[in-house]
């Protein structure tokens, strides 16, 4: 857009105003009439284009604010900050009373991992506190396997009292009922939630709060309940805070009526809410109760409303029927709304679940004959059954039969009418058509738009045929006209009784364009919704809707929700297809990522092996699955720096890759570019620079201009690779290429992109001893992230300790041990060594910190700094990696200045060996060393050497006048680095 | 001539009345956010409301008008969006993914096509050229009133109104994603 000025502006909104509801074809004409200057009609006709897709990304934009309005913007808790001994380390939930996150502690080396609650009221009085503390004890003594232990609790800086349960690694209660537990399964479930509950009584704990939230199943199936007693915890504190009574530390419809009204709380509280949560693990649907008006009469005619409520809220996940009768009456007298008539304790109502399992009469209504008796059928039921088999096998057989003839007979006619839409549109796309030129994908999707609008009087086919469309649009990367087409098919199945599986089909495909697009509240919604339309339908249409559910929540890094759900997917579809399908292999590679992307590699490693062995045996398997696991499994492998296997599996992906999209593909560019990242994590940086360099050739070619953004990242790979080689004025180039590209691609200097490239050069100029330019960009580059990123971002916190380092060339050593400290202080919980930040950036920090402190003369603090540094970077890095050599230097000259330089002298070969190569002799990484190796060798007497190692590098210090070379040759003729 | 350039009464984001609106609806967010079992959606349109209720009590609100009220209030639920907006998308910087950091590996980069920071700045660009388009948009994006709420604020005509949003909306479009030539 050309600059304008509010004059001209308005100018062009007169005109636009003049044109905007004028048909499209006669707008031009009408421009041209009003308006001679060309420049204007460009900007008017830009608009008026724009104003096409006003409605679309006004809707995006009121999407965003919804979004943003859910988003609690006061609990921004970092990841690292610390309550007590525990380290955040991510948000896992939030609810009414807090956020909750997933906590670690350190003790005696192991990591202990808990589930802090952040509670939201204000608590300040001492009493409160006090009482709270106590309170505590009595909850930390609860001991039972069903019972998340309270293992913690405390205030934080500002006065937030705080909780640490035992963490669950587990689905929620109403994630493990959506997968469809067996009645047996869920009863069973039920038991074991009693028997917690009862332990808990027995030890006068009441929980007050129990509903499905507050209950999550472990992969083995037991069930832990949390928060017990918190609810008392916090209704006694609140009592004392006079202005919070409004909220209540209560779920309602969980919670008895005594509850509400502010009666006595007892024990049949609890009793209360486990019948409401049984109603609810039977059915899936929460539990009613009845009108308050009648809360006093808890006659016959109130509990018959409530029965018939019971029965009409059960889904079908479990039919009425199997309410109906001794479960809607245990349901019914747990719940009674007056407690004296509510089972006695925990345990008698779970004995009345154990008698209905076991066939037996249960307590509630022991003296009915009719009851009885249909409780004989019960455990005779394989004798009954037998008689009733022959009359019911006749009949349903029949029923089925026809109900599937007319379904088959509707899906022959379907497929019949896809077969002549796609003939059609394949029969005039021939070249003749299209003066002599091959028809493209698009152009034959297009086609197939047109012959479709034929199909308008059948809905269930034009749905189906409008869902094939949207996803070969999301398959060429038009995902607008994906999209649009998808929301049409929605729409028109919401609207028309079409089979539920073609409304589904119509779900997927909204879901996936959806989640292309990172709308993921929408895309979640609609996967869902297909997922339970057909969950009891056609079983691989239903686990492709689940697929398609996963697949979002892990692009949306939702991983926590993810799992569980991907697991149990896993089964049943090893259950439907056998463990050699694709389907299996395709379920593998997503577990994979999940491993990958929480840092599990050795588990990733392991999924991804087999998916790969379970393509290879397929006779068909699609070369895009086995390029994802071929990809999966090399980042993995090279994350644990296995360099071979990551650099076999990575090849095998180029290859793939060429062999789906051809060479000149952006897919086939990025797993070249992965290969690349294994030659240099491995410090094989000559060959990593030809490839590279022969790759951003191909690229540049190709791309031109047009895609600045991917040009920019692979620009600053190669800058890296000849910093790393000691070749600077090339690095810089490219670093000042890169940074013009991504000012191209963004538009402006001050993204993160910018920044991080500001960094790197930066750090270039600094080798150069150019430091005066380096300290201008650095701290540009510390002023952008210093924005947009979180106090304990590794990646802030390395640009802060590299600008620390610059001040300590610069002689101002105060200034840069208060940064590097910071910084280290920030990425580092400091309890053991574990934890924190990424154990490279603060292996260097500390490295860094402890030079700048040998600069002041602090040579114990410089000690301990170097020593915890090299065992970071030996947990960082592979043995004898250049990366590793900082730490090294930086232990062997604290060791020097103590006066150890036997010990310094074999650091600092490792460390020379370390870096040279990559780096050249006359880098100032290498000869730094070899400056503090000179003084070693002297210390040891071994003045030979020393004298020939002084006689190579002395030149070399000479050739360049800068101030790094300068600096390294006072140092080595002043013969000792103590005061340097 | 439809677009009045008129001198609007200047929104100081300093003064006090700025800042109790700008609290009272972060406040009322949140705490709309804690009970958010009970109502499901929020919406900007009934917090803008609270705020503007809020600080019509206040003793420098004596003598200001309705309309300018609200702008204020406007002009803060906007800056609370963006703040947010600004913030989320720095926790996800801080993922580190759109960068290779001197020792890391590296990511590829993965971008929303804009967001409300986005908006923000083409509001800016906006209100630079015709002052009257962008309190209309905040208006009606940010506090969420309907046209004719909005028209009544500014004192113009419903179609003005809708006419001018019309316009500021291309505007913005443009400014947002300007591939429009596809």
């Amino acid at each position: 857009m050309i600059s304008i000025d509010p004059e001209s502006f308005r100018r062009i909104g007169e005109l636009f105003d003049a044109l905007v509801d004028l048909p499209a074809d006669e707008r031009s004409a009408k421009l041209h009439a009003l308006c001679a200057d060309a420049a204007l009609r460009a900007e008017v006709e830009a608009m008026l284009h724009a104003d096409a897709r006003g409605h679309a990304i006004e809707k995006k934009a009121r999407e965003q604010i919804e979004e943003l309005l859910d988003a609690d913007g006061e609990s921004m808790v970092a990841t690292g900050t610390l309550f007590g001994v525990w380290r955040v380390d991510r948000e896992i939930g939030r609810g009414g009373m807090g956020v909750v996150f997933r906590v670690d502690r350190n003790e005696g080396g192991f990591t202990q991992r808990g589930a802090l609650k952040l509670i939201k009221l204000g608590m300040d009085s001492e009493a409160v506190v006090a009482r709270f503390v106590r309170e505590r004890e009595v909850l930390a003594r609860l001991d039972h396997v069903g019972i998340s232990r309270l293992l913690d609790g405390g205030m934080n800086s500002d006065g937030r009292p705080f909780l640490v349960m035992e963490y669950i690694d587990g689905c929620s209660l109403e994630e493990h009922i959506a997968g469809h537990p067996t009645l047996r399964e869920r009863l069973e479930l039920f038991g074991q939630i009693c028997a917690a509950v009862a332990y808990a009584h027995r030890h006068l704990v009441i929980h007050r709060d129990i509903k499905p939230s507050n209950i999550r199943v472990t992969s083995d199936g037991v069930c832990k309940l949390l928060d017990f007693g918190i609810a008392k915890l916090l209704d006694d504190s609140m009592a004392s805070a006079a202005t919070m009574t409004q909220a209540r530390p209560f779920t309602p419809d969980y919670a008895a009526p005594e509850q509400l009204s502010g009666g006595q709380i007892g024990t049949p509280v609890d009793v209360y809410s486990l019948g409401a949560l049984l109603h609810e693990i039977l059915t899936g649907t929460r539990h009613h109760r009845s009108d308050p008006s009648t809360k006093s009469s808890s006659d016959a005619s109130s509990q018959d409303e409530t029965r018939e409520q019971t029965r009409r809220d059960a889904i079908p996940a479990l039919s009425a029927r199997s309410l109906r009768g001794d479960l809607d009456t245990i349901v019914l007298r747990a719940t009674h709304t007056d407690a004296e008539r509510r089972y006695a304790s925990v345990d008698a109502l779970a004995e009345d679940i154990r008698r209905h399992m076991l066939g037996q009469a249960i307590v509630a209504r022991r003296d009915r004959t009719l009851y009885r008796l249909s409780r004989f059928v019960v455990r005779n039921r394989y004798m009954v059954a037998a008689l009733v088999l022959v009359v019911v096998v006749s009949i349903t057989a029949a029923l089925v039969s026809l109900g599937q003839m007319r379904k088959a007979r509707a899906q022959a006619t379907r497929a019949e009418i896809a077969k002549q839409f796609l003939a059609g549109v394949f029969e005039q796309a021939s070249p003749d058509e299209n003066n002599g030129q091959p028809f493209t994908a698009r152009q034959l999707l297009e086609r197939g738009e047109k012959q479709r609008q034929q199909l308008s009087d059948m809905p269930a086919e034009h749905i189906e045929i409008g869902s094939l469309l949207a996803r070969l649009y999301w398959d060429i990367g038009d995902y607008d006209r994906a999209q649009s087409l998808a929301e049409a098919a929605v729409e028109e199945a919401q609207a028309s009784a079409v089979p539920e599986d073609i409304h589904a089909d119509a779900l997927i495909a909204l879901a996936r364009v959806e989640n292309e697009l990172r709308r993921f509240p929408d895309a979640i919604r609609h996967a869902e919704l297909a997922a339970k339309l057909i969950a009891s339908a056609d079983t691989q249409r239903s686990l492709e809707a689940r697929r398609q559910l996963v697949s979002i929540l892990l692009r949306s890094e939702n991983y926590l929700r993810a799992e569980p759900m991907l697991r149990a997917l896993l089964v049943d579809q090893r259950k439907l297809s056998g463990d050699n399908s694709r389907e299996v292999a395709s379920d593998l590679v997503m577990l994979a990522t999940l491993y990958y992307n929480n840092g599990q590699e050795l588990q990733a490693v392991e999924m991804a092996s087999d998916a790969i062995g379970i393509l290879h045996e397929l006779h068909r398997a699609a070369p895009s699955d086995l390029l994802d696991a071929q990809t999966r499994l090399g980042l993995s492998q090279l994350h644990l720096y296995r360099f071979v296997e990551a650099e076999a599996a990575l090849r095998d992906a180029v290859k793939l890759a060429t062999g789906i999209y051809g060479a000149d593909n952006i897919q086939t560019w990025t797993t070249q570019s992965n290969v690349i990242r294994v030659l240099e994590l491995e410090g094989r940086l000559d060959q990593a620079i030809a490839e590279r360099s022969a790759l951003l050739d191909v690229q540049r070619k190709a791309l031109g201009e047009s895609n600045p953004a991917q040009l920019a990242i692979h620009t600053k790979f190669l800058a890296a690779d000849y910093r790393d080689t000691s070749r600077f004025a090339e690095a810089e180039v490219l670093f000042r290429e890169s940074l013009r590209l991504t000012r191209l691609a963004d538009g402006s200097d001050d993204g993160a992109d910018s920044a991080d490239t500001l960094l790197h050069l930066g750090y270039t100029l600094q080798l150069q001893g150019r430091y005066a330019e380096a300290e201008n960009v650095m701290k540009s580059s510390y002023a952008i992230m210093n924005a947009n990123s979180a106090t304990g971002s590794n990646w802030l916190n390395d640009t802060r300790g590299r600008l620390g380092t610059l001040y300590r060339l610069r002689g101002r050593t105060a200034e840069s041990i208060m940064e590097l400290r910071a910084a280290t202080h920030a990425l580092d919980p400091g309890v053991d060594g574990t934890g924190g930040g990424s154990p490279a950036i603060r292996a260097n920090l500390l490295a860094s910190l402890s030079l700048s402190e040998l600069a002041a003369g602090q040579i114990d603090n410089a000690l301990a700094s170097a020593t915890q540094s090299v065992s970071l970077a030996e947990k960082a890095f592979p043995p004898g990696n250049f990366r590793s050599a900082a730490s090294l230097y930086a232990l062997a000259r604290s060791e020097l200045a103590g006066g150890q330089a036997s010990a310094a002298e074999p650091l600092l070969r490792r460390a020379l060996a370390a870096r040279m190569p990559p780096q050249s002799a006359n880098d100032p990484r290498v000869l730094e060393i070899e400056v503090s190796l000179v003084a070693a060798l002297r210390a040891n007497q071994k003045i030979g050497e020393a004298e020939a190692l002084r006689a190579v590098i002395l030149p070399l210090l000479r050739k360049d006048s800068n101030p790094v070379m300068k600096q390294l040759l006072r140092e080595m003729d002043s013969g000792s680095h103590r005061d340097g | 001539m439809t677009i009045p350039i008129l001198p609007r009464t200047a929104i100081d984001p300093a003064s006090e009345l700025y800042l109790v609106a700008y609290a009272e609806l972060k406040r009322l967010a949140q705490r709309l956010r804690r009970q958010a079992h009970v109502a499901e959606t929020l919406d900007t349109t009934a917090l803008v409301h609270e705020a503007y209720l809020k600080i019509r009590g206040h003793e420098q609100a004596t003598g200001k008008d309705p309309g300018y009220l609200h702008a204020l209030a406007a002009r803060a639920m906007r800056q609370i969006l963006v703040d947010r907006a600004r913030r989320r998308m720095a926790d996800k910087r801080g993922g580190g993914l759109a960068h290779i950091t001197l020792e890391g590996i590296a990511v590829a980069v993965d971008k929303q096509a804009f967001d409300l920071v986005d908006v923000d700045h083409a509001l800016q660009a906006l209100d630079a050229l015709a002052p009257r388009l962008a309190e209309l948009v905040e208006l009606h994006v940010f506090a969420g009133l309907s046209m004719p709420e909005v028209a009544a604020f500014l004192e113009i005509t419903e179609r003005t109104a809708f006419r001018d949003w019309r316009k500021a909306r291309a505007f913005l479009v443009q400014k947002l994603d300007p591939e429009s030539t596809s």
